[in-house]
């Protein structure tokens, strides 16, 4: 049973957070923040609507958050071995850190949303 | 391509856990999951050929990054890390060959938190850096976490809370040594702190070794720590078994030896972890008396046989150090072998609890190996148990306290492997004439001979592994190569041998006949829950701390 | 007398405590989280210079506090974080099979 103004807050503030999780991410190798604490700020955001809009509309959109994740993996292996192929050791720096910072947000925000989607289908119902 | 084999070792089984990944996306696609799980598992075989020719140039080392050495997080293989390495690739491709057929859920996952944790048991032993050390051990750890609730759903639950929280608290510690040792030195890297650290004060030495102590003892089950030990090995399924007993907590025992091969200038080190040895050793043997389970027997089993490591390595002379990781490569061989037993007991059986068993000679396969890793687990002469428990013992010659605990260990450990060999394969249950037991699928019976084939070759020539694969390893630790010959039949150990098992089977007579009284026993060791040994733990910390401080 | 690493220890102390003492399963885990970070306090509080500023690197700026431990600390609150919900998934899980919180009672 949540209110109105809870409903009407939380549509309201829901893209500033955004905007200011992907600022945290984008500006990480200058200034402090990274990918890491971008990706926290994202999923915050969207749990924030999940918590207060129902999680059951939400279900569906598990395996594209699982598409998204195995892709991250795969990239970040990618730009990695991209360091041996240009003659030089794994994970060299080739200018690739804020592409890093980018794909460890996005993993980081799908991983955490993924985790609340899944533990809430055991809440038990109290009423 | 040869250059950059390090880091591709610990990638390739993460690689392969991606393309289960993508594949388990797609339907009705397991055969091709096995068949990544496979290739990914088999691979690191061929590497470790490959970096075996580069090894006798000298150290490998590979800075990740581009980085100079000592900022950089270095991968290094010496020979300490080859043996490890072997002995990883061969237990966790058996082991995923037998899971293939155990394994009854049909979905990917299992396999991908398996391939996760080897790659995080590759990590441990390669890398060069203590915080790297750190993140390694964690994803290894982790993935044991969830493997372990695989097993039957109440019990094995319970096991992975306990030992979730107490694998916490050995990293809480290991990081808060990890972090004096920075604040005091200055950079990360291993072979930086081992030629510094003679320059920190004695009283935070006491400190740091303490706490190190504290985390290794937990993570390598010495005996005030074992807590959760007992609980997590046995309610795990049996291929996970096989590789928690057999490489999960010898990288406790790895970590021990290039902690105590950083040079602490303390005193009385030696004798104090020879005496957390022998207590272990003898403690497994004593905690086993009670149990009728043949996986919680195994476990306490493993207890015992790392106090037998602890006391070698504590020696730390050229023979108790060889002895020590002689033993740590045949303790994976025979103990996963045991382990793989127990399993096809129980996948055809149905129940652990080893009264009701009763097996008889319907499964030839499980008999033969069973008694020939009870042979070697006994220290008889042909296999290989004898080899390296023959160098451990003379190694603590000077110290005959320790060396009758340890004989005393040896007696226990005959008695109950022989307990096991009654009870579940010769003394035929009513069980046997309902249903006829077949013998287990191909697929399982193959890893359990070629683990058994192993126990014979490393038992029957010593000298070939010693000079390849131990020696080199226990040199690169103590400076100084020196050449050890084992007398292969020398008459003073197989009659000392033969009275250790005479001893144990007069033991178990006695445990059979009395049972009742120890049944009693067995009430009071059940009450400690989680809450216990963590007060335990803390205790022996404190006083591990002041034992130091007085006597420096 | 009240700096970084005297918290730091008190805090650790305090979850140490925490563990000992709790029956109740979510209890445990909030100490094993106080504990984590009681050990990231020490490590920030660990490269402390005096008289110094944040470290990002600008012209002319050269008293900075050590950044090593804190990026060492981003590491480990990424365990720590996946650790915390990998407890309590099972402590869900082992509420669904036992019916209760406590762990004196889930014999």
């Amino acid at each position: 049973m949540t209110s109105r103004i809870i409903l009407t807050v939380t549509r309201v503030l829901f893209p500033f957070i955004l905007l200011f999780g992907i600022y945290i991410i984008i500006f990480g190798h200058l200034s402090p923040g990274g990918g890491f604490q971008g990706g926290v700020i994202l999923a915050t955001a969207i749990m924030l609507v999940i918590v207060v809009y129902g999680h059951r509309r939400f279900q569906r959109f598990v395996p594209y958050l699982l598409f998204i994740e195995i892709i991250g993996v795969i990239l970040f292996i990618l730009i990695g071995v991209s360091g041996i192929a240009s003659g030089k050791q794994f994970l060299v720096n080739l200018g690739t850190i804020p592409l890093l910072n980018i794909i460890i947000g996005v993993k980081v925000f799908s991983g955490l949303v993924l985790m609340y989607l899944f533990l809430s289908k055991w809440e038990i119902k109290n009423d | 391509m040869i250059d950059h084999l390090p880091i591709f070792l610990i990638i390739t089984p993460l690689i392969s856990a991606i393309f289960l990944a993508i594949f388990s996306l797609f339907a009705k696609a397991e055969k091709i999951q096995k068949i990544t799980a496979f290739i990914g598992l088999f691979l690191p075989f061929f590497y470790l050929t490959l970096l075996y020719q580069k090894l006798s140039n000298g150290i490998i080392e590979y800075n990740i990054g581009g980085w100079t050495k000592p900022y950089a997080i270095t991968l290094v293989i010496d020979d300490l890390t080859f043996t490890f390495a072997f002995i990883t690739s061969i237990i966790t491709f058996l082991s995923f060959i037998y899971s293939i057929k155990y394994m009854k859920n049909k979905d990917g996952k299992f396999y991908f938190f398996f391939l996760v944790m080897v790659s995080g048991l590759y990590g441990i032993f390669l890398t060069g850096d203590i915080f790297n050390l750190y993140v390694f051990f964690e994803l290894t750890v982790v993935s044991s976490y969830i493997l372990i609730t695989y097993g039957d759903k109440k019990v094995s639950l319970k096991a992975s809370f306990k030992y979730l929280v107490v694998g916490s608290l050995a990293s809480f510690f290991f990081l808060f040594a990890i972090g004096l040792l920075y604040i005091k030195i200055g950079l990360l890297n291993i072979e930086y702190l081992s030629i510094h650290i003679h320059n920190i004060d004695t009283q935070t030495q006491i400190v740091i070794f303490s706490l190190f102590l504290g985390a290794i003892g937990i993570k390598a089950a010495i005996i005030p720590f074992h807590g959760w030990l007992v609980s997590a090995h046995s309610t795990a399924p049996s291929p996970i078994s096989a590789i928690l007993s057999g490489i999960t907590v010898k990288t406790g025992v790895y970590i021990f030896i290039r902690i105590f091969a950083l040079g602490f200038t303390l005193q009385n080190l030696n004798e104090m972890i020879m005496v957390l040895g022998a207590i272990t050793a003898l403690g497994g043997v004593i905690g086993a008396l009670v149990e009728w389970d043949i996986k919680r027997l195994l476990a306490y089993h493993t207890i015992s046989q790392i106090g037998f490591i602890i006391v070698g390595i504590g020696a730390f002379s050229t023979i108790g150090l060889a002895g020590g990781i002689y033993h740590v490569v045949n303790h994976a061989v025979f103990k996963g072998l045991l382990f793989l037993c127990a399993g096809a007991i129980i996948y055809r059986t149905g129940t652990k609890d080893i009264r009701e068993h009763g097996i008889g000679k319907t499964m030839p396969v499980t008999l033969i190996t069973y008694i020939i890793a009870a042979l070697s687990i006994s220290g008889v002469t042909p296999f290989n148990g004898a080899v390296s428990k023959s160098m451990i013992e003379s190694s603590v010659y000077s110290y005959p306290i320790i060396w009758l605990i340890l004989v005393f260990a040896s007696i226990g450990t005959v008695a109950h492997f022989s307990k096991i060999l009654y009870y579940s394969f010769i003394k035929s249950h009513k069980n046997l004439q309902k249903k006829k037991y077949q013998e287990v699928p191909l697929s399982m019976q193959i890893p359990m001979i070629i683990l058994a084939f192993f126990c014979i070759l490393l038992g029957v020539l010593p000298n070939l592994w010693l000079d390849n694969l131990i020696l080199p390893a226990s040199s690169s630790i103590l400076s100084g190569y020196s050449v050890i010959q084992i007398k292969f039949l020398d008459p003073l150990h197989i009659i000392k041998e033969w009275i250790i098992v005479v001893l144990g089977l007069i033991l178990l007579k006695v445990i059979i006949v009395r049972s009742k009284e120890i049944d009693k026993l067995r009430k009071l060791i059940s009450k400690f829950n989680l809450n216990t040994c963590i007060f335990i733990m803390v205790t022996t910390l404190i006083f591990i701390l002041i034992f130091l401080k007085i006597v420096n | 007398m009240i700096n970084g690493l005297n918290i730091s220890i008190i805090l650790f102390l305090v979850g140490l405590y925490g563990i000992i003492t709790n029956k109740n399963v979510i209890k445990i885990i909030m100490s094993l989280s106080i504990m984590g970070n009681g050990v990231v306090l020490f490590f920030i509080s660990l490269g402390f210079v005096k008289d110094s500023i944040a470290p990002i690197i600008l012209p002319g700026i050269d008293n900075i506090v050590d950044p090593l431990p804190q990026a060492l600390m981003l590491t480990m609150i990424v365990i720590n974080l996946c650790l915390t919900a990998l407890a309590l998934t099972i402590v869900t899980w082992l509420y669904h099979e036992f019916g209760t919180l406590d762990i004196g009672e889930m014999k």
